[in-house]
């Protein structure tokens, strides 16, 4: 049982932020029962540790990179400052539960979702990124989905050029439309609007 | 098996629980067909104490159903732990190496090794921190753990490296104080400066100093069967296809040198 819980408590100086400074001020009062003296005391210093710090760093910037490369047009469009802070938010919610990029982006996305009105757009690329996310990922028969078939409010055009490029679009043109979101062999993302609409 | 290539992990009850990613497993079908395929894991948290992943097991012993490896290995630490609900810290973290985790450790690997009938082996860790006071350095917990479960022991030559780098150790009496009679595997890799540390990042051409440790500890395992460059994909269009050549040749070069014995780790 003691082994059990100084793994929960060194789990927490890694990944639960503002832990470490909470144990530093609070002393054994910010630990659970359970633990044996020598595991107590271990936690107490350890919370102190550069190496402690720096593996807390690691757990961020593993989480930080999963999302980045799922969720690459979603972290142009809010911005670095915007998604230092839903990140910070995010993390405070959601420990890490997986190694898996898919699990990580679809949590991460979920949370980004419910505050989406405050970013003109957000809600379209969401949307279309976790669309990407479903297809990559593997169905029960081992090969992924081929296409979805999505509805944006913008005009996807006004969307995602400039999104693709790196940048935040400037403006924005309101127009309901279904996209079909296709993987090309080489895993390479293709649009289509649908209903005779344009190819994006 | 590394998470995001192979296979998609659904987590523990899932029906299927693992899905298979179909280019990893067709790139492994085919080099399987031409040379020996030989997994190394790092999803089996074989040190957590709230539970042990037996699903991850039994996934292990179905790709020994189809690759039939020679051997397998993971980590000796733990990246699962229960503060509240599973978290996977997404790392692998130090155990602490008293006589509570060695007993825990030492009936896992025996339960491995009855089930999977070929040797398995434990990576010793790279750390950046270690628990204070505790009750084996992790060489002699190794020595311990191969008497007590016939635990094989990959050595990675480069986490010795990063270890001692930053505590201010000397690798060579680390590495002297593992079973080296129990190495069936070493790995070389490259690291970088960050924070104050240098890492295991396994982001560049391995220091001169590992390639020594190579030469150094390659006549002292008499049962090492194999060498292993580590190299993150993310990093192999900086180091590109020759720097990575040179570093395989330096591994060979070595390899020849010494002329370890042939591929046969005792089970």
């Amino acid at each position: 049982m003691s082994l059990r819980a100084y793994q929960a408590g060194l789990a927490r100086l890694v990944a639960e932020p503002g832990f470490p400074s909470r144990l530093r001020d609070r002393g054994s009062a910010a630990l659970p029962r359970g633990l044996e003296p020598r595991e107590r005391e271990r936690l107490l210093r350890l919370a102190s540790e550069p190496g402690v710090a720096l593996t807390a760093t690691l757990v961020a910037s593993f989480r930080l990179g999963k999302v980045l490369k799922a969720l690459p047009l979603t972290c142009t469009l809010i911005g670095k400052d915007r998604l230092r802070l839903e990140l910070r938010a995010f993390w405070r919610r959601h420990p890490p539960t997986s190694f898996f990029t898919f699990d990580e982006a679809a949590d991460f996305a979920g949370h980004l979702a419910r505050r989406a009105r405050a970013v003109p757009g957000l809600l379209d690329v969401l949307t279309l990124e976790r669309a990407l996310l479903e297809l990559r990922r593997p169905g029960a028969g081992g090969r992924p989905a081929e296409a979805r078939s999505i509805r944006l409010r913008h005009d996807p055009r006004s969307l995602l050029p400039s999104l693709v490029a790196g940048r935040r679009p400037r403006r924005l043109r309101r127009r309901t439309c279904r996209v079909t979101v296709r993987l090309g062999a080489d895993g390479a993302p293709s649009f289509a609007a649908q209903a005779g609409g344009r190819g994006v | 098996m590394v998470p995001d290539v192979v296979w998609l992990d659904q987590g523990p009850g899932e029906r299927p629980r693992y899905l298979p990613e179909p280019e990893g497993t067709a790139f492994l079908e085919q080099v399987a067909r031409e040379r020996p395929v030989v997994p190394h894991g790092i999803g089996l948290s074989i040190g957590s104490a709230h539970r042990f992943d037996r699903e991850h097991v039994e996934q292990m012993a179905r790709w020994h159903e189809w690759l039939r490896f020679p051997w397998h290995s993971d980590h000796l630490s733990f990246h699962l732990a229960e503060p509240a609900g599973e978290w996977n810290v997404n790392l692998t973290l130090p155990l602490p190496l008293d006589e509570e985790t060695l007993e825990l450790v030492s009936s896992r690997v025996a339960e491995v090794r009855r089930r999977i009938g070929v040797p398995f082996l434990l990576e010793n860790n790279v750390y950046y921190f270690a628990p204070p006071a505790q009750d084996y350095d992790e060489g002699a917990f190794f020595h311990e753990l191969a008497r007590r479960s016939g635990c094989g022991l990959l050595l990675d030559l480069h986490n010795v490296y990063v270890n001692c780098r930053n505590s201010g150790g000397d690798p060579r009496r680390e590495i002297d104080r593992y079973p080296l009679d129990s190495v069936v595997e070493l790995h070389v890799a490259g690291g970088m400066e960050f924070g104050g540390f240098y890492l295991d990042a396994h982001s560049g051409p391995s220091p001169r100093a590992v390639f020594d440790l190579l030469d150094w500890v390659l006549p002292r395992c008499p049962r090492v069967a194999a060498v292993t460059f580590e190299l993150f994909g993310t990093w192999y269009g900086v180091v590109g296809a020759e720097r990575l050549r040179r570093q395989l040749g330096r591994m060979k070069e070595a390899w020849a040198r010494h002329r370890p014995a042939p591929a046969r780790a005792a089970s």
